[in-house]
């Protein structure tokens, strides 16, 4: 079992630490424990292909957040149509649907831990981060299913911080077309 | 400066909202616009469920359900320019919430 695995089994542990108690540092730890496993599940199919563990352990260090998140929104905005309101039918839309739901759940997912970190207005339920601990083990089981599949190396590339991409995504953020009040379609007041 | 259309009309936004279809199991659903953790616009979906109304089993696949038809009626981030979060919790859950820490 690998540490994605063990973190992953601590999240749970820690969800199910107090059933019947809304034990705050528990449900945060869970939450947390929760991202940081998809985070480190992807990462190391990334850099798996490299041989030196040195060489993983510093390209590893190299993938960040912010921009594995962009990735994942910018998959599940590509696919989203895909599936809704009819299920997956061919191989092809499978691995599409498991592929969205990895990249669904990573930015839900990372939300929640920011929330679970650092908002401590937001008070947790058993419950409640149960099923989200649950979305996280379902999108370990549809990695598993795609991890071999070339949209799913190619979800990993994408992820992989180089210049270029971070030049693109500031100026995709800059330039990137969204709905303002100018906008022709925008419904009336 | 760029405003997205669900923060600059959030009165058209909400009506939007309150005009998505949802199954009975779903009691309520609050949308609170804010900014996620990397600062981009977003709408965080609460979304309060009927206690025992869907099966523990089936309680991910719904939920995802529930959250793909949101998207699909309201188009979030393409029509008002935010991205969605979803957090479902019961109607039980949901009051403990509500009750003083001293309760």
């Amino acid at each position: 079992m690998g540490y994605p695995d063990d973190l992953l089994q601590y999240a749970k542990q820690m969800a199910e630490a107090y059933p019947n108690e809304a034990h705050q540092p528990s449900l945060r730890r869970a939450l947390s424990s929760a991202y940081y496993a998809l985070f480190h599940l992807l990462i190391a199919d990334a850099v798996a292909h490299c041989s030196d563990p040195r060489f993983r352990s510093a390209l590893g260090r190299l993938f960040d957040h912010g921009p594995m998140k962009h990735v994942c929104e910018n998959t599940v905005e590509r696919i989203k149509n895909l599936f809704h309101p009819t299920p997956p039918d061919d191989p092809e839309r499978t691995v599409q649907y498991h592929l969205h739901n990895v990249a669904d759940t990573f930015s839900q997912a990372q939300q929640n831990r920011t929330d679970a970190d650092y908002n401590l207005l937001k008070e947790w339920q058993p419950g409640q981060v149960s099923l989200l601990i649950e979305a996280v083990e379902d999108a370990f089981k549809s990695w598993q299913t795609i991890r071999e599949e070339q949209a799913a190396k190619d979800f990993l590339i994408a992820m992989i911080p180089t210049r270029e991409k971070k030049q693109g995504q500031k100026d995709g953020q800059k330039q990137k077309p969204r709905p303002t009040l100018a906008d022709p379609n925008a419904p009336s007041p | 400066m760029y405003i997205a259309r669900a923060i600059a009309q959030q009165s058209v936004f909400f009506a939007a909202v309150s005009r998505i279809m949802l199954p009975p199991q779903v009691v309520s659903l609050t949308p609170m616009l804010g900014t996620d953790g990397n600062g981009n616009d977003a709408v965080f979906f609460r979304v309060v469920l009927a206690d025992n109304s869907v099966p523990r089993n089936q309680l991910l696949a719904f939920t995802r359900q529930i959250s793909a038809s949101i998207i699909a009626q309201l188009n979030p981030n393409e029509e008002w320019g935010v991205w969605p979060y979803f957090d479902f919790i019961t109607q039980s859950e949901e009051a403990r919430n509500k009750q003083p820490i001293w309760a």
